[in-house]
């Protein structure tokens, strides 16, 4: 992956390529026995060009090669993988290079704007929309739901801009406490300036290989052992935000397929999608099947890197920052990382399964995926 | 509805060095270490090898023309006098550049041009203000 | 040392009048420019230094006319009278608001017309001291709410979990930001007749229904 950054000097093309060198050299592959190409990226008008699906053709080595872009929301950095996983399930190709990039630095002053867009235009856009009103309408909710107080949540930025300080490529590592985040300024209450993720630039590139092929690559390979995906309605204001059953039943297929029964006992890491802070602990509700068991763990420290749930070491999106589409395929290297031992200082001991997830549109894209050492 | 967006772009590691190049007076051409091969506009790695390229040259402002189009379409709606669009690629390098031909000089695949530097040059495109006939 | 960023927006001054006079009427000409200077002076690549680094600037506006479709039409037509409409799902008996005319979740057509009091409580809410732009920072917050319509909400009997509630995203106002709380009663305010035509803003915004 590249350096993750509010701004990148780069062009989209030139960061595809960084990314996708790195992962090429780290399986001592070249271009030419990639068999096909998955990228993904968010909607064109971040780029201001369109069907900029195009500048991922030449750097990933694409050229004259079967090549797809997936687009799920902020689901599609999770969701890219779930495709590359079809294209070697199927059978089709040994090895599949899967990229993601964003580059939301263009969009001047701010890539806000365009997010605003998002919103339906007869019923809600003349209301005046900014993309924080869903995240503070549902983490109200969600805090009503299970009692929740600011405090508690603030912890998880404290948490994972800790993580990321020791991630090499992080953008918002920092040693910060919960008085720092409920002190930032409030944008829309109950969401504080330091309970978002930053807009960043940034690129990843995973190689998806059969098990033939992965064995002849590398001694640790991490297996996809399940991928789950769910879309709930659009009608958004018909739906209780509290919980996201989406999550939970995309998570389900994946731990079917994975043969998982007892989430919190069987997973060692988690990367839930974390764009605000009361998100993690949301999602990972979902994918543990227990509404208000996140926070509890939360309060109890086991989310820590050095807890028995560590969730996020890598230092998700709060901390390594969110480019779209690349944030979600970050924390899939992430388990990647973790899984194959290779972690680092962000290495957390004994981890053999783990579980990544991304979500995205209008508060309803599920995206799952499991992964076994 | 409207959807307004405005963007800021970093020309990025390759084509700041293109257009500095313009800026200059000169074409800049990048050159894989490994096969050689020159490209203007210059990229920032080669497509055949996959390697990152850090080579940049400068190269003759000698240039063939590929094809070319006449259009006296502006933008959506707007007519002007007509412009004949060249698609050139210079001597001895892969890639190629679109732009005008100067109104002296009649248009035809394969004909030699080079570009008309401005005087006043920023570090754009329009540091070229078109191409004529060489010679 | 000299600026290492090159901003070509004077390129404007080498175009053709014609040119010019397009992009200048798209507001090309304006100042920009971020902190790149210490975005270089940073680790950005392990691949690339970059020197000098050149910007250049676009823009692009779209204008968009939607269409409302048949049922938010009707939906609107009735707003203009004052008048709050949904569809009625004969499979699963769900109302739904905003009326379409299928049920997602029976996939089948929808063509019973309901009309609603308009009586709601608030599903959740959030107080956004921010504008649409973002930059704008506002004094007084405004209340902006999920609202479910009464009678309209389909729970799990055992854990009571909503399953589907009609409901809106509208501005709660006439009540003090710590006043609002989560199911507390309201209704909507409807603008006078004169100034109604067929919008979401026929409804000016929700207000406490009181006891």
């Amino acid at each position: 992956m590249t350096y993750f950054r509010s701004m990148l000097p780069m062009t989209s093309e030139e960061m595809v390529f960084e990314a996708v060198r790195k992962c090429l050299d780290d399986a001592g592959l070249d271009a030419g026995d990639v068999d096909a190409v998955v990228c993904g990226s968010a909607p064109d008008a971040f780029d201001g060009y369109h069907h900029k699906g195009l500048v991922a053709v030449e750097p990933s080595g694409a050229f004259a090669k079967p090549f797809s872009r997936v687009f799920v929301g902020g689901g599609t950095g999770v969701g890219v993988t779930i495709s590359g996983w079809w294209h070697i399930a199927s059978g089709l190709f040994d090895k599949v290079l899967v990229v993601a990039w964003e580059k939301m630095s263009h969009p001047y002053p701010h890539a806000q704007p365009l997010f605003r867009s998002i919103f339906e235009p007869i019923l809600e856009q003349p209301l005046g929309p900014n993309l924080i009103w869903i995240f503070a309408l549902e983490m109200r909710r969600y805090m009503e739901r299970h009692r929740l107080d600011k405090e508690l949540i603030a912890r998880v930025a404290v948490k994972n801009k800790a993580n990321a300080m020791d991630h090499p490529y992080a953008q918002l590592g920092a040693k910060i406490t919960v008085d720092d985040v409920l002190k930032s300024p409030v944008l829309v209450w109950p969401v504080h300036r330091l309970d978002i993720s930053p807009t960043s630039d940034g690129a990843v590139a995973l190689l998806f290989a059969s098990e033939h092929e992965a064995k002849k690559i590398t001694d640790t390979p991490v297996w996809v052992d399940g991928v789950g995906a769910c879309l709930d309605s659009q009608y958004w204001t018909n739906r209780d935000l509290s919980y996201p059953y989406y999550v939970y039943l995309a998570a389900q297929q994946a731990y079917k397929m994975a043969g998982i029964t007892n989430p919190l006992k069987e997973i060692d890491v988690f990367e839930p999608y974390d764009p605000f802070t009361y998100k993690e602990l949301h999602h990972l509700d979902a994918l543990l099947g227990k509404p208000g068991l996140a926070p509890q763990l939360l309060k109890e420290g086991q989310l820590e890197r050095d807890g028995d749930h560590p969730t996020s070491p890598s230092g998700g999106l709060l901390g390594v920052g969110n480019p779209i589409a690349a944030a979600g395929l970050m924390k899939v290297a992430e388990l990647y990382w973790q899984l194959s031992g290779r972690a680092g200082k962000r290495q957390v001991p004994n981890a053999y399964v783990g579980v990544a997830q991304a979500w995205g549109d209008l508060m309803q894209v599920g995206q799952v995926v499991v992964c076994r050492a | 509805m409207d959807i307004e967006s405005q963007y800021e772009y970093p020309a990025g590691v390759a084509l700041s060095k293109f257009l500095e190049g313009l800026r200059n007076g000169k074409i800049i051409a990048s050159r894989c270490e490994k096969c050689f091969s020159k490209h203007v506009p210059p990229r920032a790695y080669c497509l055949d090898c996959f390697k990152p390229i850090n080579e940049y040259i400068e190269v003759d402002p000698v240039a063939e023309v590929q094809t070319y189009t006449r259009s006296r379409l502006l933008a959506v709606g707007e007519t002007g006098e007509e412009i004949v669009w060249v698609f050139v690629r210079f001597v001895d390098t892969l890639g190629g550049l679109l732009h005008m031909l100067d109104t002296a000089t009649t248009p035809r695949i394969g004909l030699k041009v080079k570009p008309v530097f401005r005087e006043k040059r920023v570090g754009s495109i329009h540091d070229i203000k078109c191409f004529t006939a060489a010679d | 040392m000299t600026s290492r960023i090159i901003y070509t927006h004077d390129y404007l001054q080498q175009l053709p009048q014609a040119f010019r006079q397009h992009l200048l009427k798209n507001g090309l000409n304006k100042e920009y420019g971020k902190d790149w200077e210490d975005i270089l002076n940073k680790e950005y690549s392990e691949t690339w230094r970059v020197e000098n680094l050149v910007l250049s600037h676009w823009k692009i506006l779209c204008r968009y006319a939607h269409t409302p479709g048949e049922a938010l039409a009707e939906f609107l037509v009735g707003l203009r009278e004052g008048r709050l409409l949904g569809t009625r799902c004969s499979g699963c008996g769900r109302v739904l608001i905003p009326p379409r005319l299928f049920c997602e979740w029976c996939l089948r057509e929808v063509s019973d017309w309901v009309e609603h009091s308009g009586e709601a409580f608030v599903s959740t809410y959030s107080l956004a001291y921010i504008g649409t732009d973002p930059g704008v920072r506002l004094a007084e917050p405004n209340i902006v709410a999920v609202l479910w319509f009464k009678d309209t909400v389909k729970e799990t009997p055992s854990s009571k979990t909503v399953l589907h509630a009609a409901g809106l995203m509208h501005m709660i106002r006439e009540c003090r930001p710590e006043d609002v709380r989560i199911g507390m009663r309201v209704k909507p305010v409807w603008r006078p007749v004169e100034q109604r035509r067929g919008s979401i803003l026929d409804i000016s915004h929700f207000k406490p229904a009181g006891e």
